[in-house]
């Protein structure tokens, strides 16, 4: 054990000698969470994350209707530039509709919001007469068109009812003889009482936030990025010291120190030791550096350490097993980059963060040790006590061990 | 016989084969105790291979070899216990000091605490390496980093001692004293396997040599029974100015030429009496069209008896 630590120990100290390593496994995943939590607003002193307002050009061919008259089209596009809408909705207007639609075409708009000609008298009347505006967008607006259809739609709503208000006004003056003149003339006065209401609908709904700030929600997924960068670099660090291995191998200090009264098995088992001891101080130097410097609170210190541990276990075992099929350095590093990356986005390490993520992806990342280290983080951050850790934990504790046993094997063959 | 009588090394038909390849194909010596014993021969003449299994890396696949009383088959970590081993290549850790690589390959024979403490600096003064101990190796020059590659070896007082090649690719200066770090080590009583392709380092430093080529020896002695193998034969090397095969074929017959060998315009002959043959060859170069520009006359050395025995110049 003596020497297999010595072993351990030097590589330690190679690792901290190492300026592109430690660059690499400590200064890069930090980066990385600093530059995607500006990208998501900040961390816990900041902000909501701010979302860009889609941008619509407007043009109003409506001219209005009744007396005194009301222009809908107008109404409609000035609610939808009111301090309400104005942080999701971003309207210009345009001088007709064909420079509107072109707008869209040349990307210079998200959309083009058309109200046609007649729009008011179409809302007013009392026949069947369909009263529609039309939206002609960007096709990559993609999850932020319901955004802009529910603001669009959330005022025709209100006109909706005006016309319903003008129908029932006509209905009850018709059943009490009324002239066809004063029904058009009652309807259409109720109609516009009613559409002037849309911007101050009577009937909405209260929306109540969960009593935390916004901030703390964007610092929360912060703290699972912060975890699935953690995770990719724990992961490529135990690969690269595991490469020390194959370089010991190149440089001949490998065989000179199979030349040692040390037992080849010892010396092995002074490096894969020396794997686990590399990526177990990087992982936990990330845990500490991500709590001071992001104010990600990981949680109850046992449960920090107990999905730490498996983490690492896992970690060191990959990268026995990936290592043991590289003959050369040359092959290790297609190798790391190619699996890791490819185990990482299967894990769920790069779309943690994100939001409406396939289902599929969640049931495929039960079949890497990273999405269970990535479950693990996450159970952790959101508080679960110890006993719900225990699952992933030894999950990724059970993979890392067996990956590493097979790795070892391998390892013990080439060189026995 | 006693322990003290015993051979330091006595190697037995040893036989190692890669695929088709014999690389070492049943090599026996023996070496006293204290002595300084070279394997010379040319590059892939199996010298490294036979190293190899001596010290453990290889696993011979045939013979044994008996070191120090320890068989390398049976017991071979007793035999790593008692050998340094100074590989061909610099395996050193470049981004540790040299006090660091020598606390670490210390650790690794064994040593601990204030003896490994009192080796490292033993080592250290031994190497001159004393004053910059704590310099990165890898900012080391090549001659630098073969006296910490020779005294990694040397940290445990190893009885035998394996110098694979060790002076290969550095500086005169650095080469000497490396030759030299070597006689001291012997007269202190270490006995010295040592491996070359420089037939003058074979000469200088050892007791006896062994020939090696395609993994036999060929020839082993003292280096005056090895040179007395080629008789009284001396090596007359010519340069030739429009030479003609005629010419090489009008050498070979005349009488007291043993060898010709030419290697474009230079030719290697052995002579057994070069007062008489010198002006022949003179006589048929101008014969047949050809001219001597330059020629020497050395006494028989072991290059002589390399070309002697295989046909072939050592550094072929």
């Amino acid at each position: 054990m003596r020497i297999a630590l010595a072993i351990a120990i030097k590589d330690i100290r190679q690792w901290t000698r190492n300026l592109p390593a430690l660059m690499f496994g400590l200064a890069a995943p930090l980066v990385l969470t600093a530059l995607i939590g500006l990208a998501f607003g900040g961390f816990s002193g900041g902000g909501a994350p701010e979302l860009q307002p889609i941008s619509v050009r407007a043009v109003n061919l409506d001219v209005g209707a009744g007396s005194p008259p009301v222009n809908l089209g107008e109404q409609l596009i000035q609610t939808l530039q009111e301090p309400g809408h104005a942080s999701l909705v971003e309207i210009t207007l345009a001088a007709d509709e064909a420079t509107a639609r072109s707008a869209v075409d040349r990307r210079e708009a998200d959309a083009a919001l058309i109200v046609p000609a007649g729009f008011s008298v179409a809302v007013m009347s009392t026949g069947d007469q369909r009263a529609e505006v039309v939206l002609y967008h960007d096709p990559g607006l993609v999850w932020r068109l319901p955004i802009l259809t529910g603001a669009v739609q959330g005022v025709l709503d209100a006109y909706s009812g005006s016309r319903v208000a003008g129908l029932v006004t006509a209905a009850q003056m018709a059943s009490r003889g009324a002239s066809d003149e004063a029904i058009a003339s009652g309807a259409e006065s109720a109609a516009v009482q009613y559409a002037q209401t849309a911007t101050m609908p009577l009937v909405g709904m209260k929306v109540e936030s969960l009593s935390r700030p916004a901030a703390e929600g964007t610092a929360a997924i912060l703290a699972e990025v912060c975890a699935g960068m953690l995770i990719t670099f724990t992961f490529f660090t135990a690969a690269t010291t595991a490469e020390t291995i194959l370089k010991e191998d190149e440089t001949g200090t490998l065989r000179r120190l199979f030349t040692t009264p040390a037992a080849r098995t010892t010396v092995l088992g002074g490096k894969l030791l020396s794997v686990f001891l590399v990526t177990l101080l990087q992982a936990s130097i990330l845990v500490i550096a991500a709590a001071l410097l992001f104010g990600v609170r990981w949680g109850d210190p046992a449960g920090v350490f107990l999905v730490l541990l498996g983490l690492v276990i896992a970690a060191s075992g990959m990268s026995v097993v990936l290592l043991s099929f590289a003959r050369n350095t040359r092959e290790a590093g297609y190798l790391i980059g190619g699996a890791l990356s490819i185990l990482g986005f299967a894990g769920g390490l790069f779309t943690t963060g994100f939001q409406n993520i396939p289902k599929v992806l969640d049931t495929v990342a039960l079949f890497t040790p990273q999405g269970w280290a990535m479950r693990g983080y996450k159970l952790l951050l959101r508080g679960e006590s110890l006993p719900a850790l225990l699952l992933p934990a030894a999950i990724c504790a059970a993979a890392g061990a067996v990956l590493f046993l097979a790795g070892s094997l391998v390892f013990r063959r080439r060189y026995a | 016989m006693t322990d003290q009588d015993a051979p330091a090394i006595q190697v037995s038909e040893l036989r190692k084969h890669f695929g088709a390849v014999r690389a070492v194909d049943g090599v026996s010596f023996t070496i006293a105790r204290g002595q300084i014993f070279s394997l010379l021969g040319p590059n892939g003449a199996g010298k490294t291979t036979t190293i190899s299994m001596l010290s453990g890396l290889l696993t011979p696949d045939g013979g044994d070899a008996v070191i120090a009383g320890y068989s390398v088959r049976r017991q071979p970590q007793e035999v790593k216990a008692a050998i340094g081993v100074v590989p061909q290549d610099i395996a050193l850790y470049g981004d540790l000091s040299a006090r660091e690589n020598l606390l670490f390959w210390g650790r690794m024979q064994g040593l601990s605490g204030a003896e490994l403490r009192r080796r490292v600096g033993e080592v250290l003064e031994l190497v001159g390496l004393a004053e910059r101990q704590n310099e990165r190796v890898d900012r080391y020059s090549g001659g630098m980093k073969r006296r910490v590659n020779l005294g990694v070896a040397l940290l445990h007082h190893p009885q035998i001692l394996f110098l694979d090649e060790p002076t290969v690719g550095i500086d005169p200066q650095s080469r000497r004293s490396i030759l030299d770090g070597i006689k001291d080590l012997n007269r202190q009583g270490t006995t010295i396997l040592y491996t070359t392709h420089y037939m003058e380092e074979a000469q200088e430093l050892s007791h006896r040599i062994a020939i090696m080529d395609h993994g036999k020896i060929i020839a082993e002695g003292t280096h005056d029974e090895l040179v007395r193998i080629v008789g009284e034969q001396t090596r007359v090397t010519a340069t030739l100015a429009d030479a003609s095969p005629d010419t090489l074929r009008r050498w070979q017959e005349l009488p007291g030429v043993t060898q010709v060998r030419s290697e474009e315009d230079r030719v290697n002959l052995l002579v057994t009496d070069p007062g008489r043959v010198l002006p022949a060859l003179f006589e048929a170069a101008s014969g047949t069209g050809g001219r001597i520009t330059s020629l020497s006359i050395e006494e028989p050395d072991l290059e002589m008896v390399f070309l002697h025995l295989t046909g072939r110049a050592l550094r072929d």
